[in-house]
């Protein structure tokens, strides 16, 4: 992720700030690179009588060997004057500002990684901080305006056979043999435009610009490569020529977009009556409501969104918007060698934190590295990218909704059944990788072409044990006592643009196969709009099962009713089923069960929240969700082979039952406290809890210069917390006399024989006495952040360890800096140190490498530098969930009330199950007939049963929505229409819909 | 008459005619190349003073178009808007008061009347099969206004286009269409008539956010008049 931001650079007009300035040079014709650099010094001599300090900035590329029309110029100090004499030399064209972009058209490099380009860390300026934030849409294709000049893909790929065309691959030829090229239906490719008269396209319907540029041309070739892959009809052919193009420009050649222009544009796509939309571009502001809103609208007028996915990867947690949505097929890149390609970005979904579970995303994956499409003018030319996957899949969809004769069947669910139904599971890769996985075109005609409007559920069973595709779930056993394991499952509704749950869904534990040692709570939305919706599964075991261990096993029967669209007043309805396989093992000892704060964590807010590592400028937002599962990943797999249970816990601390946990784990916490949490912790630590803290940097200086003006909501953004939120931390700390302070550190060193390196951290500022302290030396990035100094600061106090003096009291480690356990931006990790940390804090091992190091100094009284005090003005309260505004200061809000489980009443079946075979998502609708049949023959008695067992049932507690989606309810303005309608469903006992697959 | 068939035998009279007939035929071909182009690019950015070619019909009973099925808005949850009315027998009562301005269209040949053509709201469980609200279910309205604001700002969105379509906001779309359209030339050229009119003017667009990604007014957002939704504080 962090190695193409920096590939290519662009021009920006709004830099009133800088303060290092690079100029790009760009000459009247290609020379080489000496004689670039001869122009520039001799046009510099003349500017200031040699007094100008500059130097070229070195460009590693491959490309720098050959003749190149720009350079980039570092200038200190540049005035006017000597840019203009720049300019009045004869082989210079003009002299724009650089500033390093994010909103990039993303270059991948070969499967080698190159070097990135922050290895030279220590010359790096900070020159960057007033560009555009970056975390908007970005085109999702690999490449940039540089593709052809960097050559970078010469290394291995171009060695291999030469690629051939994915339509063929797809086998989509059958289809075209059969009288099937996509005629009638209406594609829209909403990208960078498409040149008039291409030689590929012979049906383009129309183009329309909704940029500010005058042109409907592509400048770029993106636009004119996803148009050919779906619908070129020679050389390098797409998937549908005879369709319908619509051709709609909403990115720049600069790669500018905005939500406005889309905003316009989708709506001009409803009334065109558009059928299948490709939008190639993407960007992690899930929390844009105004485009969100719109592509739910897109969906509900029957538009088909297929979008890309990401290339953020393989960093987990990069899910991109609006692909993540559930009613857009979200779509993933895989390589020909059915690897997921390294870009790809990974699940889950991070809307739903922090007291819910993500989504499983991407839907499918399908080719995505060196695909073939249509060049820029003419052509065939190969890119990569997850830009490249989702027009594949466009094509196809338009492919198969050409196949199909009722086209009242084909409807954004139905077609995404088909696919996810239809797609063939690639072996060794999570869920969160590869979704359903990869396309199968001609079992999607086939499941499609046999499609009867139903619901159905993604993923469709949920099997705990099933490694490694149901990870994380399968890394981790569950036990009573844990907090409750949550399968965010999507429903999916082809019936109908909107839907509802009927009663109550209904858990059924299997008997003999110990369904009783499970308790199962769902919550679901209450409106299935527009074609889907979600049933949040939430797993716990059973009092009784607390020692034992074993394989539990169960479904859940969701019925899903739709208004009929042929019948006045009367309802479609599906019922479909979601086995329910876990694994128990006995309640592990406390010092074994670490407690992971995400409540405390902030998930891709509408704020600005700094990065962790201001090194990485191209990334400047903490956006990954901070979540075990997505940029913790890698420590948590470290403390599973570790031998830890790690558990999550979505709620103010008061929520948990500190007895039955060794260690809360908090890192990089952003969020304020609560009054009642700091107390509660308080005593719980007096009890035997342990507390490890992972600080970032706070420092309200560093907050004020990073602060950025974002071309795209064209308004300054001023950070509200630092890396982590500290002055909140020191009011949670201060108790045992500790705290953090407001300096910013950075540098590398050595700690008990490992490598470290402090990335933008702060430091402790006080300790109690009778702790053990570590300092190091290491650089004041503050003041390099500030005033471009560089100062070594001697003995900093990094690291505290420290055993409450109470009898059976816990222990507490800080820590100054979180990149090193964080995925998103690790140089060098140090879980050795998180291990060390956890042996203290778990089982009062001190490790001696720390007690006795000879970095072992007094611990910090604090005395000499105030403490770091919140940001004056900070907008945090916007984003928070425990403050609110206030006159004068934000206050915090009264204390939410825990997680209340309401568990689903359980009808036990004395049936044996056993005869089950695994569940597998493959065969969606062939077996449908005869596996309805055969359960209608010999379950109908047990589910009639059932069904009036829980008609019987009085009303079930109210529902506690675990699930995130709460958090949109208030602009989803959902009000059910169907509230209190009653529905015994035993007439419905043989309506057996979708997931019949054992 | 001698003197013109002589002059009709010259060689030269020949080839001019020859020529201005190869010119003809050279342009019109050319002509009709540079139409498809046209065709194709058909809502290019106009100039801005040129006039926009207005489509918009806002006389439904005239049209030409089957009036046995009803459009409707599609989109919604449990709402939909309806083009038509039901169908009515000349002597059914009619669905309402006849000193409403709304239109009243008869068709000779079928004997029978279209009352109230637009504007119903129901839910879309009393949708019938051609897609028209059945205007006998207790809970359909018509032209419901219910959640807008005195700047036409609605709430629900099927509020709003309903409340579109009531004849008495002819003028001021026809105003908006005229005067305010200008940065939505390529939605509202391809508007065809009164009800897609409103479909798309209520829609959220460009007009209705701040700083790209926050609402102007989260609350009333859905717009059927000029003026865009009233901006509050972030």
């Amino acid at each position: 992720q962090i190695l193409y931001h920096c590939l290519f650079a662009l021009i920006l007009k709004h830099c009133p700030l800088s303060v290092f300035p690079e100029y790009i040079v760009a000459f009247t014709g290609y020379f080489s690179a000496k004689a670039r650099s001869l122009y520039i010094s001799s046009a510099l001599r003349s500017a200031s009588g040699g007094a100008l300090e500059w130097h070229i900035v070195p460009r590693e590329n491959p490309a720098s060997d050959f003749p190149s029309d720009f350079e980039l110029v570092h200038i200190r100090q540049a005035s006017p004057s000597s840019l203009l004499t720049l300019e009045d030399h004869p082989y210079i064209k003009r002299v724009t500002p650089q500033r390093k972009v994010f909103r990039s058209l993303k270059y991948i490099p070969s499967p080698e990684p190159a070097a990135p380009c922050n290895a030279t860390r220590g010359t790096q300026k900070w020159q960057s901080w007033q560009s555009s934030r970056p975390f908007r849409r970005t085109s999702l294709s690999l490449g940039s305006g540089f593709w052809h000049a960097t050559g970078r893909h010469s290394s291995r790929r171009l060695l291999r056979a030469i690629p051939r065309h994915v339509a063929q691959i797809l086998q989509a030829d059958v289809l075209w043999q059969m009288g099937h090229t996509g005629s009638g239906v209406k594609v829209a490719v909403f990208d960078t435009g498409l040149s008039e008269k291409h030689p590929h396209f012979k049906n383009v319907k129309e183009r329309t610009n909704w940029t500010n540029e005058k042109t409907l041309d592509d400048g770029l070739g993106h636009g004119t490569f996803v148009a050919g892959v779906i619908a070129s009809m020679r050389e390098c052919q797409g998937f549908a020529p005879d369709s319908e193009l619509h051709i709609f420009r909403v990115f720049t050649n600069n790669q500018v977009s905005y939500t406005s222009w889309f905003l316009d544009a989708f709506n001009y796509a409803i009334l065109k009556k558009i059928d299948v939309l490709n939008l190639s571009i993407g960007g992690p502001d899930f929390m844009d409501h105004p485009f969100v809103d719109k592509v739910w609208e897109l969906t509900a007028n029957r538009v088909i969104m297929v979008s890309a996915i990401g290339n953020d990867g393989p960093l987990y947690g990069t899910l991109n918007n609006p692909a993540d949505q559930m009613d857009v097929i979200g779509v993933g890149g895989i390589d020909f060698e059915d690897n997921i390609a390294r870009f790809s970005s990974r699940g889950m979904t991070t809307w739903e934190l922090p007291g819910g579970y993500g989504r499983v995303k991407p839907d499918i994956v399908t080719y995505g590295s060196g695909v073939r499409g249509s060049g820029m003018k003419e052509g065939c030319r190969s890119l990569s990218g997850t830009s490249v996957a989702s027009p594949v899949v466009a094509g196809a969809v338009t492919l198969l909704a050409s196949t199909v004769l009722n086209r009242e069947l084909v409807n954004p669910a139905s077609m995404k059944q088909a696919l996810i139904a239809s797609a063939r599971r690639l072996p060794g890769v999570n869920m969160f990788e590869q979704g359903h996985g990869k396309l199968d075109l001609i079992r999607a005609y086939q499941i499609l072409n046999s499609y009867r409007p139903q619901a159905s559920l993604s993923p469709s069973y949920i099997d705990l044990t099933e490694c490694p595709y149901m990870w994380p779930y399968c890394s981790q056993p569950i036990y009573y006592g844990g907090m409750p394991t949550i399968v965010n499952v999507t429903i999916l509704n082809g019936m109908g643009v909107t839907g509802r749950i009927v009663d109550k869904p209904i858990w059924q534990p299997y008997l003999p196969q110990n369904g009783d040692h499970i308790d199962v709570a769902v919550s679901y939305s209450p409106v299935l709009w527009p074609w889907a919706g979600y049933l949040a599964v939430s797993i716990s075991v059973a009092k009784k099962a607390a020692s034992w261990e074993g394989i539990a096993q169960g479904h859940v029967m969701v019925t899903v009713a739709s208004p009929a669209e042929n019948d006045v007043g009367g309802e479609l309805t599906s019922t479909v089923k979601l086995p329910i396989k876990v694994k128990i093992v006995p309640t592990p000892p406390r010092s074994k069960r670490v407690l992971w704060d995400q409540y405390h964590n902030l998930r891709y807010p509408p704020g600005y929240f700094p990065r962790d590592n201001l090194r990485m400028k191209n990334d400047p937002l903490d956006w990954n969700g901070d979540h075990i599962h997505t940029n913790f990943r890698d420590m948590y797999q470290h403390l599973r082979s570790m031998g830890y249970f790690v558990e999550v816990l979505g709620a103010p601390i008061t929520c948990f039952d500190a007895s039955q946990y060794g260690t809360l784990l908090m890192v990089d916490s952003e969020e304020e406290y609560f009054p009642e949490e700091i107390t509660k912790l308080r005593r719980d630590v007096d009890n035997g809890l342990s507390l490890i803290v992972f600080s970032d940097w706070y420092n309200t200086s560093v907050m004020r210069k990073v602060k950025f003006y974002d071309e795209n909501t064209r308004q300054w953004w001023m950070p509200d917390t630092g890396g982590a939120n500290v002055p909140a931390l020191n009011d949670l700390i201060s108790v045992w006399g500790m705290a953090f302070s407001d300096g910013l550190y950075e540098g590398d060193f050595t700690l008990a024989d490992h490598d470290m390196y402090y990335a933008s951290g702060c430091s402790i500022a006080r300790f109690p006495e009778d702790g053990i302290v570590i300092a190091k030396n290491l650089k004041d990035q503050g003041l390099e952040v500030l005033k471009q100094e560089t100062a070594v600061v001697e003995g900093v106090p990094i690291l505290g360890l420290y055993q409450t003096p109470s009898d059976g009291g816990g222990r507490i480690a800080l820590y100054g800096d979180s990149n090193c356990i964080d995925d998103s931006h690790r140089q060098k990790d140090c879980f050795w140190l998180l291990d060390a940390l956890l042996q203290y804090t778990s089982y009062s091992m001190t490790p001696p490498s720390l007690s006795h190091s000879h970095s072992r100094v007094a611990p910090p009284t604090g005395a000499e530098r105030p403490l770091p005090q919140r940001l004056e003005g900070n907008h945090l309260y916007r984003y928070s969930k425990v403050l609110e505004a206030h006159l004068g200061d934000p206050k915090p809000r009264p204390l939410p009330a825990c997680p209340h489980l309401s568990w689903r009443p359980r009808w036990l079946n004395h049936l044996n199950y056993s005869s089950q075979r695994s569940y597998n998502v493959s065969d969606f609708l062939a077996m449908k007939c005869e596996a309805g049949f055969y359960l209608f023959l010999s379950n109908i008695s047990h589910y009639i049963y059932a069904f009036q067992q829980v008609c019987r049932r009085s009303q079930y507690i109210s529902l506690l929505c675990v699930h995130g989606c709460q958090h949109f309810h208030h602009f989803l303005s959902v009000r059910s229409l169907y509230k209190g309608r009653t529905w015994c469903p035993s007439r419905r006992a043989t309506d057996f819909s979708d997931t019949l697959k054992q | 008459m001698m003197v013109l068939r002589r002059l009709l035998r010259k060689r030269w009279v020949l080839g001019v005619v020859f020529g201005l007939s190869l010119i003809y035929f050279l342009t019109s071909t050319l002509k009709q190349e540079e139409r498809t182009i046209r065709d194709r690019t058909l809502l290019e950015v106009r100039d801005s003073d040129h006039r926009i070619p207005w489509k918009v019909r806002f006389n439904l009973g005239n049209s030409s178009r089957q009036i046995t099925q009803c459009r409707n808005s599609i989109q919604g949850k449990t709402l939909l808007t309806d083009e038509l009315g039901e169908k009515r027998n000349r002597y059914s009562p009619p669905c309402c008061d006849d000193n409403t301005t709304a239109p009243r269209y008869w068709s000779m040949l079928m004997f029978r009347c279209f009352y109230c053509l637009t504007g119903y709201v129901c839910e879309r469980k009393d949708l019938l099969v051609n897609g028209c609200c059945n205007v006998n279910a207790p809970s359909t309205r018509q032209y419901i206004c219910k959640s807008c604001l005195a700047n036409g700002c609605c709430s629900i969105y099927e509020y709003c286009v309903s409340c579109c379509l009531q004849p008495d906001k002819q003028p001021l779309l026809e105003r908006f269409l005229n005067r305010a359209a200008e940065g939505f030339q390529n939605l509202f050229t391809a508007v065809e008539d009164h009800f897609e009119l409103c479909l798309a003017k209520c829609r959220t667009s460009s007009q209705s956010v701040q700083h790209e990604n926050t609402y102007r007014n989260p609350q009333a957002k859905y717009c059927y008049g000029e003026s865009p939704p009233e901006l509050l504080p972030v």
